[in-house]
């Protein structure tokens, strides 16, 4: 078994995530050939073949060949991205190039099936692909990342220049508003608040309970709070004391933000909620009428 | 102009799942559907585009089971002029290659500029069927886009990356994108508008059998209880008391 893993560089350097790929081939006992794409000084540490390709970190058409190229010389079993902005851009593409089956956001393998959650998580499949060259994707995070060891032997190349679509720059958003990294309590709302007025319930608990405000993703895209708030994949990586999740289904970005949290306490009216994954108390209720009667025994 | 929105009708995800035993997809009985959330942010781009370039056509499409019809109906009365349903009433069978196949054998005569599709469906949120779509039509595409703009002769955008991070894309013409959670704040169809929409055009082409998938489902089942969540439930008084007497326990409160 032979895997080709592909590394994500942004801003010049090489994603941690690395690692989490590296722990997956150890985990099939797979022969590793590494490919990363983009110019970094970054080089992972792991037993057998590093291909650098100099060039541009974002341009899908040039990536797709190099790696076209690569798997004609290198014939490996599985291509194995993370399932990030990088991975879940450029797998379907190889998909399409290579004729090759593909499955995204793999969370677990065994004997060639691999479970993929559907539903928000509430759901898990389990998906055979045909015999030959497979993509995968692999869920952040859910690998254990591989310890560092041993120092590949390196191949320099330098990525084709190819028309399509091409990187003009990075833009971070504004750093403004509260800063969840540090609070110790976190009273975090989700879509399950129904209406930005209701909000109201949740800020009034939060200052009995000393706590910060946190979010899910919706209830910042819906313009109910400031993007500040956003706990999650895509906004802030939190750790407090306390995490009470008020009306969050418990998706896996928001998850991957919050899940080290010392307590995790969910509200929610579905029991069935993937929240109960993480949650060490899940109390079943309708917020409308719980946080009101919370907040108020509190006082 | 002329724009397409791929759009796909999901189950309600709050819905209680259940999976009949050998089964490789849940039981769609007593479910409610809506439109992918995703693809309401690609069919309000799509609409906010074409009402900036009034001489552009706006056709929606959806490949689903014949209830999916609602869903075109819905992004009609959004403003879409026109709907293709191709129609497969074992549509869950296929794999997003299959789809992505399927859509391009449709539409790759119709000479379309622009193609937005969402970033992934809720329900099998594979992520895979718009790009798939864009290298079988030999087009641009990029995905997981959180801003949009027209520029001379192609289009910007910009991509979520992680961590409130943001990449600018610049492609040309003919392209596709596919639209990230936030991207703009989809409208409600209005009475009025729903009345028109009864009236535009939805042409429903029947797809033939399927080829076997690239990917094939073997089982579909409930996640491992892998937490050790503590359920509490009762009446309201009971559930306030028990939390208060964590928190107490927890020092969380004084
Ligand atoms: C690339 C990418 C990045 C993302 N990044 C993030 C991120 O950083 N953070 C994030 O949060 N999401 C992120 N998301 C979105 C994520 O996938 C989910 O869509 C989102 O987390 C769902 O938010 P939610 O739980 O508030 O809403 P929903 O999933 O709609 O859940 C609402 C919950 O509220 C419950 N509920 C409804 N009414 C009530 C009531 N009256 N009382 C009690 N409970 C009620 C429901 O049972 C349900 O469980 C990202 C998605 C993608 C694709
Ligand atoms: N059956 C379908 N019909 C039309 N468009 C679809 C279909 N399935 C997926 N799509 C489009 O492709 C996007 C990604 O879906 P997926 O690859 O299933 O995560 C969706 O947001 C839709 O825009």
């Amino acid at each position: 078994m032979k895997a080709m893993l592909i590394g994500e560089v942004v801003g010049a350097k090489l994603n941690p995530s690395f690692a989490e790929l590296l722990g997956f081939a150890g985990r099939l006992g797979a022969e590793v050939v590494g490919l990363v794409m983009g110019d970094t000084s970054d080089r992972p540490s792991f037993a057998g073949k590093l291909v650098l390709a100099a060039g541009p970190e974002y341009a899908p058409q040039a990536h797709k060949a190099m790696v076209q190229e690569l798997v004609a010389a290198e014939k490996p079993d599985l291509v194995v991205l993370v399932h990030s902005a990088y991975g879940w851009d450029l797998a379907p593409r190889l998909a399409v190039a290579l004729s090759a089956p593909q499955i995204s956001e793999v969370k677990e393998v065994t004997d060639g099936v691999y479970q993929v959650g559907v539903c928000n998580g509430k759901l898990v499949r389990q998906l055979a692909p045909n015999p030959g060259l497979t993509i995968l994707t692999l869920q952040a995070g859910a690998f254990a990342p591989a310890q560092e060891s041993g120092s590949p032997t390196v191949e320099n190349k330098t990525l084709p220049s190819l028309p399509g679509p091409g990187l003009v720059g990075y833009k971070s958003k504004p750093k403004t508003g509260v800063d969840l990294s540090k609070a110790e309590r976190i009273v975090s709302v989700g879509r399950g608040i129904g209406k930005k007025e209701n909000i109201e319930l949740a800020r009034k608990l939060a200052a009995v309970l000393k706590a910060e405000l946190g979010s899910s993703r919706p209830v910042v895209d819906a313009g109910w709070i400031d993007p500040s708030h956003q706990v999650g994949s895509t906004g802030t990586t939190v750790a407090p004391k306390l995490y009470l999740a008020c009306g969050i289904s418990g998706a896996v970005q928001h998850l991957a933000g919050m899940k080290k949290s010392e307590l995790i306490i969910a509200v929610n009216k579905d029991k069935e909620a993937p929240i109960g994954e993480v949650a060490r108390y899940f109390v079943v209720a309708d917020l409308m009428e719980f946080l009101p009667a919370l907040t108020e025994a509190l006082q | 102009m002329k724009i397409l929105v791929c759009i796909k009708q999901v189950a309600d995800l709050e819905s209680r799942f259940v999976v009949p035993a050998g089964a490789t997809w849940f039981d769609e009985a007593d479910l409610s559907f809506r439109i992918n959330e995703y693809d309401e942010y690609a069919i309000e781009e799509a609409v906010r585009l074409k009402e900036s370039l009034p001489e552009s056509e706006l056709v929606v499409l959806t490949l689903g089971p014949p209830r999916a019809a609602e869903a075109l109906k819905k992004a009609l009365a959004m403003g879409a002029d026109r709907a293709i349903h191709l129609n497969d009433p074992k549509a869950q069978d296929r794999d997003s290659f299959s789809v992505a196949q399927a859509i391009a054998g449709a539409v790759k005569d119709q000479g379309f500029d622009l193609i937005f599709t969402g970033m992934q469906s809720q329900d099998r949120g594979s992520g895979q069927v718009g790009l798939l779509l864009s290298e079988l039509l030999g087009i641009n595409g990029v995905s997981c886009v959180v801003g949009f703009a027209k520029t001379e002769g192609g289009i910007q955008v910009e991509r979520e990356l992680d961590g409130g991070l943001r990449a600018e894309v610049a492609l040309g013409l003919p392209a596709l994108v596919t639209c990230q959670l936030g991207l703009n704040q989809p409208r409600y169809p209005t009475l009025p508008n729903i009345m028109k929409a009864k009236k535009k055009p939805l042409e429903t082409i029947e797809l033939g059998p399927q080829t076997a998938p690239r990917v094939k489902a073997q089982g579909l089942s409930l996640p491992p209880k892998r937490g050790a969540a503590e359920f509490i439930e009762g009446d309201n008084a009971t559930k306030v008391a028990k939390l208060v007497a964590i928190l107490k326990e927890k020092k969380l409160v004084g």
